[in-house]
């Protein structure tokens, strides 16, 4: 429909005549909606193109890296060994001293091991995975290191047991990082919250993935799973730096900066989002939004 | 009771040393080194070794190469080979620190002395 200008009286300057002209634009509209729905899909098929790019090129580069780092970690590990079976006048030190090496060395190795793992798109085993069974597996997994720090964990799972699809494996990495974070974030005690809850999708833009294309739509499940910390926090010009590799606020011993980073990476392999809020001195809480199984 | 007779073929050469000596220490090997895929064939020819650790990415002959050239020569044939490599990752590995791929065995570095060994002992029978 469209309105032509009126026609109107120069002395009273009053309105004397409107011209008005209709016409079905029906097939017009429904050509813009076949237009808008193509370059949609094209837009997602670019994205997942350019997504298989990058996961392709850190398939190579996590394949250089592994040749590159296990090479020399091979040598450290024999050397040691080396050291240990033919060193004279071993005392409780230099024993000290070749299990913190071997340990730092297998270490490295499992962050290589990591890389290369979801690096390799084949490798990712999605079956239907009990979130809350795998975070209780999770948290055994890690006790000695929640006792020693004096933490307490609180867990809140909404239901029962709720499914997402999963690599459990990998998944399991995530936990164990992000819970390895919050303990490192309290080293005089505090309390990990953990909550799996499924909420419905409320806004148009509740995104699951990091596509273009990857929202859920209004009413849509997703499972929700939230780690909070008690700890120190992470700083308004850290915060956006968090899932960069090789950011790290710990100390040189502690922290290799790619804990998080490889948390985001799986969770991005997996569809899902992965997103951090904290406050100075209050805590840390990260939020993974998964598809349920 | 002899010795098993292991030859090591890896451009790392001090991975060669460290490897031949705790294999060594153990009393139950005698180890030769090879750092390139020529002098590898050449001893294994010459040594007859039990067993033969390759290393696949070498520069010059590939341990693939190596180990098509030892298939072809009557001394070394049927001496079995485990590869070394650092590209499988661990969870790709059976129990025993040794896994099989298309009837080869692999070991995927870094591996720990015990580990070789079960390795060797689990291959030679």
């Amino acid at each position: 429909m469209r309105t032509l200008s009126p026609v109107i009286v120069p002395d009273t300057g009053k309105v004397k005549a409107v011209s008005v002209i209709s016409m079905n634009i029906t097939e017009r509209v429904k050509a813009e909606d076949e237009l808008k729905k193509t370059l949609n899909k094209l837009t997602e098929t670019q994205n997942q193109l350019i997504q298989n790019e990058k996961m392709a090129a850190l398939g190579r580069l996590a394949s250089g890296l592994a040749h590159q780092i296990r090479n020399p970690l091979e040598i450290i590990i024999m050397g040691v060994e080396f050291l240990s079976g033919t060193l004279q006048n071993k005392n409780k030190n230099s024993e000290k001293a070749i299990v913190k090496i071997k340990q730092a060395a297998d270490r490295t190795n499992n962050i290589i091991t990591n890389f290369l793992r979801f690096s390799r798109k084949s490798e990712l085993v999605f079956k239907p995975i009990n979130v809350n069974m795998l975070i209780n597996e999770t948290v055994n997994l890690i006790e000695h290191r929640i006792n020693q720090n004096n933490i307490k964990i609180r867990r809140k799972y909404a239901e029962e047991s709720m499914k997402v699809e999963a690599d459990k494996g990998m998944l399991q990495q995530v936990f164990v990082n992000l819970l390895n974070n919050a303990i490192d974030a309290m080293p005089n005690g505090g309390e990990i919250g953990i909550n799996v809850k499924n909420k419905k999708a409320m806004h148009i833009a509740e995104r699951i993935g990091y596509r273009d294309s990857d929202y859920f739509k209004i009413g849509e499940i997703m499972t929700v799973i939230e780690i909070e910390d008690t700890g120190k926090g992470i700083t308004d010009d850290e915060l956006p730096k968090v899932f960069e590799p090789f950011f790290t606020t710990k100390d040189v011993d502690k922290g290799t900066g790619l804990g998080l980073s490889l948390a985001h990476l799986i969770i991005d392999r997996h569809r899902g989002t992965i997103g951090v809020e904290s406050t100075v001195n209050q805590g840390t809480k990260f939020t993974i939004k998964l598809q349920p199984a | 009771m002899d010795r098993k007779k292991i030859l090591i073929i890896d451009d790392e050469e001090d991975f060669l040393f460290f490897v031949k000596g705790n294999l060594e220490n153990t009393g139950e090997f005698h180890v030769f080194e090879a750092a390139s895929g020529k002098e590898g064939i050449e001893i294994a020819t010459e040594e007859k070794p039990d067993l033969i650790l390759l290393d696949i990415s070498m520069p010059k002959m590939s341990g693939e190469k190596v180990a098509k050239r030892l298939s072809k020569i009557p001394e070394t044939k049927k001496t079995p080979v485990i590869f070394l490599t650092a590209l499988i990752t661990k969870h790709e590995i059976e129990d025993g620190g040794i896994s099989n791929i298309a009837g080869h065995k692999f070991i995927a570095k870094p591996i720990a002395t015990k580990q070789l060994i079960a390795a060797i002992n689990n291959t030679l029978g």
